[in-house]
């Protein structure tokens, strides 16, 4: 008698088992099929995976990041004197940048005024630092430290003093992904300063540089022409610094952006009005 | 003494795997490759541990890692988490035929199935997701892979004798 309620109770646990590991296996197939419709559990398992996952990662890494910070002083620290050096070239240059740019603006607000054209069309809704950034093995992403309760809402552009860096993915209350224009799945509609062409560029598969992926009219730009968006896809607002093309073929070309995704820190959300 | 009964060679490979993840997600300034070696070796210790230590917990196992993975690395949800799920699936199926095979084969099929679902990670996420297949990623992926994948396996090994 109490052998065959042991027994029972063995197989009792057994199909239990089973019957876990097949509702784990549905799931999966359910969270692989219902992934790319956008359908809200998926959503809302990805944006609760991102919050949990985040800060335990970031808390684990903590000793090495403070180790590689500190390999870094220290390589600062060792070549200090030719940065000085470098730095003071620079401000003389910059100065001279600085005279022009003062009787540039001067002489725009003199004619804004004239045509009673507004200042700007974009707010700034917030500025934050970075929480953390993916690694370069798949997709090119950073998240930042200010969600909905911030006013961050999806498609919102992100840039910083260089230029665009990116456009908001998703966003939880208090956390926000960033998509990198250098990601191989981001598209940026992009014009030169003449405003002679217009392309949609996207990042390579290494992530340094950004290719074309369409050209309209086939018009390629010159090597060293600046790119700016368009404002085309109505996302990214227009005349934002994006890079500078630094290759061209017949198929397209291929451009070095101006903002450094290895040393990001802190960037601005803004909104088109 | 009291938690002694937990410290059981599958409860420190858990604590590697976290590390691992960890090391893997996020990205550390200027020392890139860590995130690279992270990564492979995770792959390594999660089959080390299909094969070694094949028990029902091991499907949450796989599909948290699996998924966290895609989240956190593709934003989307598919290769790693397919992947790690197919692959404990296929231990159950064959892992009777790996009894019997010496230290050098299991550490040889280990690295050969490791080397695979990265390969095949990356196409289905280059397929489905439009990630191109990085050539120059995967030949430092095979590299890491042979040069730091022997002295872990000799850990492992050192790790199983501690219970």
């Amino acid at each position: 008698m109490f052998y065959r309620k042991k027994i029972g109770h063995l197989t009792k646990a057994k199909n239990l088992g089973k019957l876990y590991i097949t509702i784990l296996f549905i799931f999966t197939f359910l969270l692989i099929l219902f992934n790319k419709t956008d359908y809200i559990v998926v959503n809302k398992i990805k944006s609760l995976s991102t919050d949990v996952l985040n800060p335990i990662s970031g808390f684990i890494t903590s000793p090495i990041k403070v180790a590689t910070q500190a390999v870094n002083k220290i390589n600062e620290i060792r070549y200090l004197q030719q940065d000085n050096l470098k730095l003071k070239e620079e401000v003389k240059r910059l100065k001279k940048w600085q005279i022009l740019a003062i009787k540039n603006q001067r002489e725009n607000n003199a004619l804004k005024k004239l045509l009673d054209s507004t200042t700007t069309n974009i707010s700034i809704i917030k500025t934050t630092t970075i929480t953390s950034q993916t690694p370069d093995i798949y997709a090119r992403s950073i998240f930042i430290k200010a969600g909905v309760n911030h006013g961050v809402l999806e498609d919102f552009v992100v840039v910083n003093e260089r230029g665009l860096i990116g456009k908001v993915i998703s966003s939880t209350e208090n956390n926000s992904r960033v998509l990198l224009i250098n990601d191989q799945n981001s598209s940026v509609p992009v014009t030169s300063l003449s405003k002679k062409f217009n392309a949609i560029i996207k990042g390579t598969a290494d992530g340094k540089y950004l290719t074309s992926t369409f050209v309209k009219d086939e018009k390629i730009p010159k090597i060293g022409d600046v790119l700016l968006t368009s404002g085309n896809a109505r996302i990214f607002p227009s005349d934002m610094l994006v890079g500078k093309v630094i290759k061209v073929s017949e198929d397209g070309f291929l451009a070095l952006p101006y903002v450094d995704f290895n040393n990001l820190e802190f960037v601005q959300v803004i909104n088109t009005k | 003494m009291l938690l002694s009964r937990y410290l059981v060679p599958f409860t420190y490979y858990n604590l590697i795997l976290i590390i691992l993840f960890s090391l893997s997600v996020s990205s550390i300034e200027s020392f890139s490759i860590i995130n690279l070696i992270s990564y492979a070796l995770l792959h390594f210790t999660i089959i080390y541990l299909g094969l070694y230590y094949y028990r029902r917990s091991l499907y949450s196992i796989y599909f948290l890692y699996g998924l966290g993975f895609d989240i956190l690395l593709i934003n989307q949800i598919g290769p790693h988490l397919f992947i790690f799920m197919t692959l404990l699936f296929f231990f159950n199926l064959i892992k009777k035929y790996f009894i019997y095979f010496s230290y050098l084969r299991i550490y040889l099929l280990i690295l050969f199935i490791q080397l695979l679902i990265i390969l095949l990670e990356m196409l289905l996420t280059d397929f489905f997701f439009d990630y191109d297949f990085n050539l120059d990623k995967y030949v430092k992926f095979i590299f890491i892979s042979i040069i730091s994948s022997y002295p872990v396996f000799f850990i492992f090994s050192k790790i199983d004798n501690l219970q």
